[in-house]
């Protein structure tokens, strides 16, 4: 597989969601952790590009995260593929390589 | 038998002058080349700033060539949208426009982002 691109910054506060997604290879991985989980929320502003960007990635959400910031699991935008720690190792496993946007 | 040299790529994209986490990317990437694997470095978002001339650690980014580290890339929209003329630039980096990026990206077996 390919390229696995892992967020965990906010997009509100941030530039490393927008450069990545401007960056990445079609096809590559994006999984969202942290404060990037933010991006995820059905209702937000970043719903809209986040979808976009799903028709060229699969979209990851480390849903623990998602949780701890106050979001309850419906409110996760959909087409968006929720994982634990587990799943969350099993997908740098899963992808050739893997980069953190910090 | 000797495993084979995996290729890496650090991506830069901090600004010098805040946090002493852009240094320390540098710092690995000396450590790379030291140990004969000599990174790839992409210096993106505000981390084009490393490039400039005058900032606090502009000699040891001019001197990267000399420990072997040659293939330096820069996002030439991240320079357009700061104001930054290539031809400021410590080093002969590479412009590349995002879909070069993207196969850059795609093309390392090991990655190490800032």
């Amino acid at each position: 597989m390919a390229l696995l691109h892992i967020v965990n910054r906010s997009p509100f506060e941030h530039n490393a969601l927008p450069d990545c997604l401007r960056l990445a290879k079609r096809g590559s991985g994006i999984l969202l952790i942290e404060d990037a989980t933010l991006a995820a929320s059905v209702a937000g502003e970043w719903a809209g590009r986040l979808t976009a960007a799903m028709v060229e990635h699969p979209l990851y959400v480390l849903l623990e995260d998602f949780r701890a910031r106050g979001f309850a699991d419906e409110q996760l935008i959909s087409g968006a593929t929720a994982v634990d720690d587990a799943g969350f190792v099993a997908l740098v496993c899963e992808y050739d390589a893997s980069l953190s946007w910090r | 038998m000797a495993e084979e040299r995996k290729s890496l790529l650090i991506l830069c994209r901090r600004a010098p002058g805040g946090s002493a986490q852009p240094r320390e990317l540098l710092d690995i990437a000396l450590s790379a080349a030291a140990f004969d694997c000599a990174p790839q470095l992409l210096f993106a978002d505000d981390g084009v700033c490393q490039l400039l001339p005058g900032q606090p650690f502009a000699g040891l980014i001019e001197a990267l060539p000399v420990y072997g580290i040659e293939r330096i890339f820069v996002d030439a929209q991240a320079l357009a949208r700061r104001g930054i003329d290539p031809a400021r630039l410590l080093l002969p980096a590479t412009p590349l426009a995002a879909e070069q990026i993207a196969d850059l990206l795609e093309a390392q077996q090991l990655l190490l982002g800032g």
